[in-house]
């Protein structure tokens, strides 16, 4: 199953290559090694927006102004590892080829884990990428100021009380 | 638990690989301390633009309010 998934992934960057005229290599560089860190910092940025839009529309403001140095600590945090592959995969031994020492790697920590190359390739690029965004998202979504559903909740809640 | 441990061994491979590569000598609290202060007025351009963007939709808004 894990093989299946796999070549389907595969598929996909074989196909998103197509369309920019980059072969499989090439596809596989720009976006598993440079877009997907790049990806994984944007999704920290809707947090600052919602606690500014907080800040902008006197809701919890100075929790929210409070709470925005940490957003961006957290965000600093993405910054720095998205660096530090750049880094790694740019200046390495195989100074042009960041695929085979991509590659290498993945097959090392396969290796150490008792795993195979295929699971690894999942759990980096598909599980863990949708945990940082589910997880940026329940973020987000608590920053945000107005939440329909979570209003009506609170306001019952508030009623019930009173 | 293998979750864990590959994404463990992923972090130290990057971390590690990156730290000696790109930045021999300097500990990692350097580092994101060097971030943090070094982008901060990237970070306060982007909260200014933001809020003066909501600023301006909610004063929109309020026009539009206004005149119906």
């Amino acid at each position: 199953m894990e093989g299946l998934i796999f070549k389907f992934l595969c598929g996909i960057l074989y196909v998103i290559g197509l369309c920019f005229g980059w072969n499989y290599r090439e596809a596989s560089v720009y976006i598993c090694i440079y877009l997907w860190p790049a990806l994984c910092v944007l999704s920290t940025l809707p947090i600052t927006v919602g606690l500014i839009h907080r800040i902008v529309a006197n809701k919890s403001r100075w929790l929210s102004v409070f709470a925005l140095p940490f957003a961006w600590f957290y965000t600093t945090c993405y910054i720095t590892f998205s660096v530090l592959i750049y880094t790694y995969y740019t200046d390495g031994i195989y100074h042009n080829n960041p695929f085979d020492m991509c590659m290498n790697d993945l097959q090392q920590i396969a290796r150490e884990c008792n795993t195979t190359y295929e699971h690894v390739n999942i759990v980096i690029y598909v599980y863990l990428f949708a945990l940082i965004w589910l997880v940026n998202g329940i973020l987000a979504y608590i920053a945000k100021p107005y939440h329909k559903r979570w209003n009506i909740l609170v306001e019952k809640i508030c009623r019930r009380k009173r | 638990m293998t979750f864990f441990e590959i994404i463990g061994k992923m972090i130290d491979t990057v971390l590690f690989g990156g730290l000696e590569i790109g930045y021999t000598g300097l500990s990692l609290d350097y580092i994101v301390n060097g971030i943090y202060f070094g982008y901060l007025i990237y970070y306060i351009a982007f909260c200014m633009l933001t809020a003066s963007f909501y600023f301006m939709v909610s004063r929109i808004k309020k026009k539009k309010e206004w005149k119906d």
